[in-house]
């Protein structure tokens, strides 16, 4: 069956891709505005609960105050987006080669 | 020996516990960042934070209020640093390590003028921390507050005093609006629940 994924969720898969860990300002400015800052924490937040992603607290906060929280992609994040991207390459070729 | 510690006592003297190495970090291209931790009293520790780039500005947190750390100068005048006693009260030692560390660095050449600025946003985040849930604290509230400061530091580094005010005012916004939001959502869930209890 064909993960649900909204588009934030998916721009949020595709930057965590390569499997570097990131916290959320990362993104936000990595994402070219498709994230936006007053929702990536809600939407990442509820990707952890449908396990797409995972997270951890920063063990040597270099910032003096609250610890950042690193994003990094799951197995379940990486199947679900090349199932989204296998799914939108072969709508791509019906649509080029006609129905 | 114990005499000696009485007199300490009464001199308002207080050998520091603790204290970790000032740790210099880059932030990006234009600033860097220094920060340090001493450890007071028991419960009472002292983060300082500062920017290279904006002279002037050191952020130093502690984790008690700001009344605390007032009564906590009041208390302890002098500290007792390597078997003397210097005079110098629990904030500003933890800003003369900082400023020290950027003098040792060559960040800064002229020794800058400090002043004590809390970071932004303290308010929110005592007020947030006691009333949201542990985890949706630090998953969503905390992380918004510490991008904040981190923004908000940016635009201190590069001078621009206008930006900042946009960047506290802009996010402080964002929260209550979300802090709204959150209500509503964990509102709806309960009734849901009660609504399936029922049913």
């Amino acid at each position: 069956m064909l993960p649900r994924l909204s588009t934030i969720e998916y721009a949020v898969l595709d930057i965590l891709r390569s499997g570097r860990e990131m916290y959320g300002l990362e993104m936000v400015n990595a994402s070219n505005g498709s994230i936006k800052r007053g929702t990536v924490y809600v939407t990442l937040g509820r990707m952890e609960e449908k396990k797409l992603i995972k997270s951890r607290a920063e063990e040597n906060p270099t910032h003096a105050g609250m610890p950042r929280r690193q994003y990094k992609i799951s197995g379940q994040g990486q199947a679900a987006l090349s199932a989204v991207e296998h799914y939108q390459a072969q709508m791509s070729g019906v649509m080029a080669n006609g129905v | 020996m114990a005499s000696d510690r009485k007199n300490k006592k009464l001199f308002g003297a207080y050998k520091k516990s603790k204290f970790r190495e000032v740790n210099v970090s880059a932030v990006n291209e234009r600033m860097s960042e220094l920060s340090t931790f001493i450890k007071f009293e028991k419960n009472v520790r002292l983060k300082g934070k500062y920017v290279a780039e904006a002279k002037d500005i050191v952020y130093l947190q502690s984790t008690k209020r700001l009344s605390d750390l007032k009564s906590l100068n009041k208390k302890y005048s002098r500290v007792v640093d390597e078997d003397s006693v210097v005079k110098v009260t629990p904030t500003s030692l933890a800003l003369k390590f900082l400023l020290g560390a950027v003098n040792k660095e060559e960040i800064a050449s002229k020794r800058p003028k400090a002043k004590v600025i809390p970071p932004p946003g303290q308010f929110a985040y005592r007020i947030l921390k006691f009333l949201i849930r542990k985890e949706d604290f630090e998953n969503i509230f905390g992380q918004a507050i510490a991008d904040m400061w981190e923004e908000a530091a940016e635009a201190d580094a590069a001078g621009d005093t206008t930006r900042r005010r946009f960047i506290v005012w802009r996010d402080h916004l964002r929260l209550a609006i979300t802090l709204a939001l959150y209500f509503k959502v964990r509102i709806f869930k309960q009734v849901l629940d009660i609504f399936k209890l029922a049913s």
